[in-house]
Order: structure tokens, then sequence, then C-alpha cells
């Protein structure tokens, strides 16, 4: 009887071993993913945020309007890195594509309905997604000129624990 | 979820709970037993993380550990139980034998905690190296709790007796070869 015990037991553990270790890979996929995620929008896929910052004193001063800034900053973005990954990536990806392209409107629309979609969520891709989508805003908000809704959003995002808080306070300042 | 939710959640081998355990606890117990023992590898740090919480699981699964004899919280058995893995994990690198004192102070550190006997070793050790048919049999019967009409139609036997049959020779050949090692 107490074999069989242990065999059950053992039998419960390798059950809880094996599904511990796709746990693990799903979470490190997963931060991947965002790490991917936000280096691709951050710029480069070498730069560190300490670089990034450096990149954005040099460039706020010597930037005219936000407007310049909008699009100099979207010349940098890589949208390879996008490629294959979830249906809401492929639309920050999109979103990304038509900034590149200079439809800054629809790339608008498409971070609106990227906000939609997660707005209420408290699961991690999600909150990644929406502080994406709420940067991408921000982007083509400075470049359509409207200067007041952009530095709302920028203090919001300034005020948020998010990776473009930094970048947003660089902006504000 | 309270401390006591959990502990039934994993004795009830909760696959979900247990899932959201592993989670909630994950990142602070690899930065703060990884900058407690210098570790910066994060394979091995994910590695001592799953051993941990699997320690956690066998001792509430064997009831050393109750909701009546829990005198911490859950979370602080939990880095209690993981720096006792790490310990071990460097012991294994290091293969160097502990002192008194350094037993003593593990056996501090993870309360509750007994060695397991040499049949629990070698039972383990079978266990893991089952293939097919019996381990996924095995597992979908013992961890995932599924009924036998459910295993059959997963596994592509005839019907539930056909499984249950299967599952009977899977146990007769374990219990078997422990017969043959003379290790019960």
């Amino acid at each position: 009887m107490e074999l069989e015990q242990d065999i059950e037991l053992a039998i419960r553990e390798r059950g809880l071993r094996e599904m511990l270790v796709r746990e693990e890979a799903r979470v490190r996929q997963a931060v991947h993913r965002r790490t991917v995620r936000r280096w691709a929008l951050g710029g480069s896929g070498t730069l560190a945020v300490a670089a990034i910052l450096v990149l954005a004193v040099i460039l706020v001063p010597t930037i005219k309007t936000m407007h310049q800034y909008s699009t100099q900053y979207v010349a940098s973005i890589e949208t390879e890195a996008f490629r294959g990954g979830d249906e809401m990536s492929m639309k920050l990806c999109e979103a990304m594509v038509k900034m590149k392209r200079g439809q800054w409107v629809e790339a608008e629309r498409i971070a609106d309905t990227l906000l939609e979609q997660t707005a209420d969520s408290e699961d991690e891709e999600d909150i990644d997604i929406r502080q994406s989508a709420e940067w991408i805003k921000a982007l083509c908000l400075m470049h359509n000129g409207k200067i007041f809704s952009a530095r709302k959003l920028l203090k919001r995002i300034a005020a948020g624990d998010s990776y473009y808080s930094p970048l947003a306070e660089e902006l504000l300042r | 979820m309270t401390d006591v939710e959990y502990i039934r959640a994993f004795r009830a081998d909760n696959q979900a709970v247990i899932t959201r355990f592993y989670n909630e606890y994950r990142s602070v117990f690899v930065r703060d037993i990884g900058k407690f023992y210098h570790i910066l590898n994060t394979e091995l740090m994910a590695e001592i993380y799953q051993e941990t919480v699997i320690r956690v699981w066998r001792n509430i699964a064997t009831d050393k550990l109750t909701e009546q004899n829990l005198t911490t919280s859950l979370a602080g058995y939990l880095f209690s139980v993981g720096k006792y893995v790490a310990q071990e994990k460097f012991r294994e690198a290091n293969r160097e034998p502990l002192t008194d004192n350094e037993e003593t102070g593990l056996r501090a550190a993870a309360p509750l905690w007994e060695e397991e006997t040499e049949q629990e070793k070698a039972v383990r050790k079978a266990v893991y190296a089952m293939g097919e048919p019996c381990a996924p049999l095995l597992l979908h019967f013992y961890w995932d709790k599924m009924s036998w009409e459910a295993i059959a139609q997963q596994l592509h036997y005839k019907d539930a007796e056909s499984a249950k049959t299967q599952k009977y020779k899977c146990m007769q050949k374990l219990k078997g070869y422990f017969s043959h090692a003379n290790v019960i």
C-alpha cells in the first residue's frame, strides 16, 4: 500500500513538474515578446533605456516642434521585430508602418482601437499593448498638431509606470 | 486567495490555482533569492523556483504542511524552502559536504522538511523514466484527474475498460520493478 502511495505521489509530482516547466516557458516567451516589442518601439534593438533617454535629451532641445520630434522618432522604429506576433502585436506593427508611410490619422485610429480593446484588462500582455498604443497615439497627436491633447496624454504616460514614462517626462520638460 | 485556500488547492492538485501561485511569486522569488545568493543565471533561478514550488506541493500533499501547522505565511514558507533548495544546488555544484552547523541552519530554514526515503527516491526515478503507454495514461488519471471515458478517448483506447486494464498493467510493472530491485 505504501509503495502504491509513493507511486501515485511520484506520478502527480511528475505532472506538476511538467506543468511548471511549460508555464515557465510560456512566461519567458511573454517576457521576450514584451522586451522585443519595447526595443522595436524604442527605436533600436541595441539601445539601453539610458541611451534612449540621452538621445531624447539631445533631440528635444534641437527639435523645434513636436511634429519634427515625432517624424524623426518614427523613422528609427523597427517593425521587423513584430512579424509573426499575435494579433494585437500585428496591429501595433500596422500602426507603426502607417506612421512610417505618413498615414498618421490611420495610425491614430489603430491605436484608439487597441486602447479600447485593452481598456479594463489587467492581463500583463494587454497592459503592455495598452502602454505601447498610448505612446503611438501620443506620437500621432504630436504629429497631427493636437498639442494640448498630446501634452495631456504625455502627462498621463509620464505619471504611469511604463517603459515610455521617462521618454514622456523628457518631452514634457 | 488566502493561504488556507492555496493549501487546499495544492492538496487537490488544482492546476489553475497552482499556476496562479507560481506566477504570483515568481518574479519576487527570482529577484530576492537571486540577490541573496548572487545568482545571475536566470535558468538556474527558474530551476530553483520550480523545485521549491514542487517541494512545497509535496509537503502539502503528504500532510507535512497543513492549514493547522503553518506558522508563517505560505509565501514565507516558500522562501524558506527556496533558500534550502538554493543551498542544495550550491552543494551539488561544489560537491562539498555540509558542516553540522550548516546542516542545522538549512533545516531551520526549511521547517517541516524531512529527507526522502530510499524507496521514495527510487520510485521517483522509475516514474520519471516511464514512457509510452504508461506515462500519459497514469498522468491523465492521477494528475489531470480525468475520467476513464475521457482518458480512453484522449489516448485512443477502445473503451474505458481497456484503459483501466492498461493502467493495471502499468502499475503492476512498476511494482514488479521494485520487487526485483528488492527496494521494498
